[in-house]
């Protein structure tokens, strides 16, 4: 990572463990700052992807990939921004959705670097398993919703201090000069 | 490319282009030091800023890539390692944004080319050495561009290694920083994917891993640019080609021809080398170092020393200050500063401004700005 990419990962996981504590103090008002912030973020990076396809990667081989990944992110975004009417339960699914996927591709990155023989799968691995038993968990206990909303919590905390982890360790990259 | 082929081929064309073994040492140390003077070399001596020519890694990851630090990568890489081939170059239906990325596509026999031997003429061997480098080069990091660029350089799963006999093999890269190259059972290292349009880990062929500057490598892919044709890259006639075109350059810097043109080999003068010659290029190995040396010394007769540049670095510390620009490296690194300013200019020309605003060597308002900076004895990009 370069200097600015470990500023803003240790911003993000500052501010993931920050939505954390809002959530447990002020669970009402909570979780629709954690869904705007969710769909504020989703819909600029789909916006941005989008954008990035139409002046540059459209032209590039394998471009589309870009272009269905942004059309996917910005449907998402808007998408979440229309859960703030819906009941708390219905939202608390969705969240724990989004992170079980999160967790879901984080193992398939990981196995996928194992097999390309970086030493650095593991982490990515026990951060992907982690995050898909937390969603587990979560829907085990979600008719006890204050359960529930502590263990998405803890997953929002755990993933947090990784971010600040990975933003303070050093990385080795391959760079073909 | 590697060692082997900016210092020790470098060597031999240039003996065989009729330098004497000590001018041969000069150019091909110069020709090599081209990957060596980063902004922890040019530190280190107190030298201007401005003759940086490389990067090194642990730099690069550090760098910028906000607009100005973007300039500072592309003027570097660009002039020195992949000198674009067509700056006026034509695309159809895209924006001036991607246009101008596409037109820094690096490939030999440019006009670029051209005005880099001449600018070299009469500056001397580390002129001449580094005009080798960045002509070198031209053939090595044909396709890739010199400025970090996702859509330009990436490369994907399609890539595939052309054996002698014309087989092919699927190349399966992998990420391990620790472990070199396995040429043996086609195992190579790239640099990880990245999304990022402006990564450091897009500049150049990075994506490519070190394929390029092995010659005896022959493979095929998609280059990111290329409209999903297929590319073969045929490093064995690649590397014939910038050798028989370094010794024609070698001729004409030395004296020995009126002109330089491009798509012009001297292909005359390794009459009788030419089997000797291709068999060194062809051979399968990850370095040909010891034979390109073995090469020159059965050509001059000498032994053709290791590369090492501490005598110079001594020469340059213990200069006074207004004797700097005539040792060795002060030659050198007036030369590289030549070589940024034109090829910074030429794009900047083109009105491209990857490489930054550039004021040309010719005008007043330079004049009157290198006049200042001479008398305030720094140098600046």
């Amino acid at each position: 990572m370069n200097k600015r990419q470990r500023v803003l990962n240790l911003l993000m996981g500052v501010f993931m463990m920050f939505m954390a504590f809002v959530l447990v103090c002020i669970p009402e008002d909570g979780y629709e700052l954690i869904i705007a912030a969710l769909s504020i973020g989703l819909v600029c990076g789909g916006i941005r992807s989008l954008y990035f396809y139409f002046t540059m990667a459209r032209h590039m081989v394998g471009g589309k990939r870009l272009l269905y990944r942004g059309v996917i992110v910005l449907d998402f975004g808007l998408f979440t921004a229309s859960l703030s009417y819906i009941p708390h339960f219905y939202i608390l699914l969705y969240l724990l959705g989004i992170h079980m996927f999160s967790g879901a591709m984080d193992i398939w990155s990981a196995l996928d670097a194992k097999k390309l023989g970086s030493d650095h799968w593991r982490l990515k691995l026990s951060r992907g398993v982690i995050d898909v038993v937390i969603g587990i968990l979560c829907l085990v206990f979600i008719r006890q919703r204050d359960t529930a909303v502590y263990i998405y919590c803890a997953g929002l905390v755990y993933n947090g201090i990784m971010r600040v982890l990975a933003s303070l360790r050093r990385t080795a990259m391959v760079y073909i000069p | 490319m590697q060692k082997d082929f900016h210092y020790f081929a470098t060597y031999c064309a240039a003996y065989l282009a009729g330098y004497t073994h000590e001018e041969s040492c000069g150019i091909a140390c110069s020709a090599q030091l081209v990957d060596e003077c980063s902004p922890a070399f040019i530190n280190m001596l107190e030298a201007p800023a401005a003759a940086v020519t490389t990067q090194m890694q642990a730099e690069l990851m550090d760098a910028n890539t906000d607009v100005t630090g973007l300039q500072s990568i592309t003027r570097i890489w660009a002039s020195f390692h992949f000198l674009p081939q067509d700056l006026y170059a034509k695309r159809k239906k895209c924006s001036k944004k991607y246009l101008d990325k596409y037109r820094l596509l690096c490939g030999p026999n440019g006009t670029l080319v051209k005005d880099t031997v001449e600018t070299a003429k009469g500056r001397g061997l580390q002129a001449a050495g580094l005009a080798m480098h960045v002509l070198a080069d031209t053939w090595a990091h044909r396709y890739f561009a010199g400025t970090p660029s996702l859509v330009i350089n990436n490369t994907d799963h399609y890539f595939y290694e052309i054996f002698p006999d014309g087989t092919e093999k699927q190349i399966k890269f992998r990420h391990s920083p620790m472990q070199p190259d396995d040429v043996e059972n086609g195992v190579y290292s790239n640099s990880i994917f990245q999304t990022g349009e402006k990564s450091v880990m897009n500049l150049g062929h990075g994506r490519a891993g070190h394929l390029p500057d092995y010659s005896f490598c022959r493979y095929k892919y998609l280059p990111a640019w290329g409209g999903y044709n297929e590319i073969v890259k045929d490093n064995p006639s690649d590397y014939y080609n910038a050798f028989c075109q370094m010794i024609y350059a070698m001729k004409y810097l030395g004296g020995g021809t009126d002109a330089f043109e491009t798509g012009v080999y001297d292909r005359e003068a390794v009459r009788g080398y030419e089997e000797e010659i291709r068999e060194i290029i062809t051979t399968r190995r990850i370095n040909a170092e010891e034979a390109w040396r073995a090469f020159g010394e059965k050509l001059s007769g000498q032994p053709v020393p290791d590369h090492n540049t501490e005598g110079f670095q001594r020469e340059y510390r213990g200069a006074a200050k207004e004797k700097k620009p005539d040792t060795f490296l002060g030659k050198f690194f007036t030369a590289a500063t030549a070589q940024k300013s034109m090829v910074t200019n030429r794009i900047y020309k083109s009105g491209n401004m990857l490489a930054g605003y550039s004021v040309s060597p010719e005008s007043s308002v330079w004049r009157r700005v290198m006049d200042k900076l001479a008398k305030a004895g720094e140098g600046h990009e």
